[in-house]
């Protein structure tokens, strides 16, 4: 179906708030006379109104194929296992934050500077381990490369206080 | 529990856990709809809503009472939602969807005549063409449709919710609805 022709008094954007009630009382008005009128204006309002039908219909079915119960349920339990040690618990987390990145970088470092019997590089050349890290306020990244095959690793750590223990490790 | 806002929130405050149950029962359906409004995504969604009460039970105590609890969380939920890190990991997963996720609705059941049959299969069609249009509306155009639409909330409150100014969100909207009521113009009288 083609929208009829529009005249000037036609704006979408006021006939948008009038569908949302923003409009003033003398903006109303004037839209509310012209509306007779105005069978290309009377198909938009019908068409935000259609368009908002659909929405909600889309959130139904979206809402229908979620167990709420469940996700409550785990979610309960994760603020409980949270909320057990409260405040204590936080004060404890926010250094180890900065923690668990510096022992595993330590790790690292000791695991390629210890001299082994096997394996060992006759070349005498160094590997690398480390080659980068940085700690921020959300994430903490670290850069090794392997000694033999030179692969790089990328070792990612997400801030745990908000997002669990999503660690990921990369290997390009 | 008939609890009033005040009462739920002081509850809140002193880490009561019948309080985080009201919270989440109040809240978590409107909490996932946002969410999923934003990222069309299920499994996001369901992780979203974790982390919005996560965070309101970590932060409950910067909780000042200036806006409405739901507003607050609303907040919480557009931030989590247009978060970049989700963006991220969105990018690095697998695509892996479900064969029901492409059929989005009902099936066909046996049994049910041709007309009834061509009725469905043009909903599932308008709904299809309008999660697509949904799907192409920037996020933060996005964020204020779906308060709009899903909260029912008024320009003033979207606006104290993203922050944003009344014009903007009259113009996001507008945008919005224009863009949605283009793609779906083809279908106009079949809804």
């Amino acid at each position: 179906m083609k929208t009829p022709p529009r005249n000037k008094l036609c704006s979408t954007e006021q006939l948008s708030r009038f569908h949302d009630g923003e409009l003033d009382a003398r903006e109303r008005r004037q839209v509310e006379s012209h509306l007779p009128n105005c069978p290309s204006c009377r198909i938009v309002l019908e068409d935000f109104d259609r368009l908002g039908h659909l929405y909600r219909r889309q959130a139904d079915q979206a809402l229908a194929a979620v167990d709420m119960s469940a996700l409550e349920q785990s979610l309960l339990t994760r603020m409980q296992q949270r909320g057990g040690a409260s405040a204590g618990w936080r004060t404890w987390l926010k250094p180890t934050r900065l923690l668990i990145p510096v022992t595993v970088a330590a790790l690292a470092l000791v695991f390629f500077m210890i001299p082994r019997p096997f394996n060992s590089v006759p070349n005498g050349s160094a590997p690398s381990a480390i080659i980068n890290s940085f700690t921020g306020s959300v994430t903490s990244v670290m850069l090794f490369e392997t000694p033999n095959t030179h692969q790089t690793i990328i070792w990612f750590k997400e801030d745990s206080t908000a997002n669990g223990e999503n660690d990921a490790v990369e290997n390009l | 529990m008939p609890w009033d806002e005040p009462t739920l929130v002081a509850l809140l405050k002193q880490g009561r856990e019948e309080a985080y149950k009201v919270l989440v029962q109040r809240y978590q359906e409107k909490v996932y709809l946002l969410a999923y409004g934003i990222t069309l995504d299920a499994e996001e969604s369901r992780d979203i809503v974790q982390e919005v009460f996560l965070k309101a039970f970590q932060s409950i105590g910067k909780f000042k009472g200036q806006a409405r609890l739901a507003t607050w969380l609303h907040r919480i939920t557009v931030n989590q939602s247009l978060n970049w890190r989700r963006r991220w990991k969105r990018r690095l997963r697998w695509h892996h969807h479900p064969i029901e996720s492409e059929e989005d609705g009902e099936s066909l059941e046996l049994g049910t005549d041709e007309y009834q049959a061509a009725n469905l299969y043009e909903r599932r069609e308008i709904d299809r063409a309008f999660k697509k249009a949904l799907a192409q509306l920037p996020e933060d155009a996005r964020a204020v449709y779906i308060l709009k639409e899903i909260e029912g909330l008024s320009y003033e409150e979207i606006g104290r919710t993203l922050n944003l100014k009344k014009g903007t969100v009259s113009s996001r909207l507008f945008y919005a609805r224009k863009r949605l009521q283009e793609a779906l113009s083809a279908y106009r009288g079949s809804v």
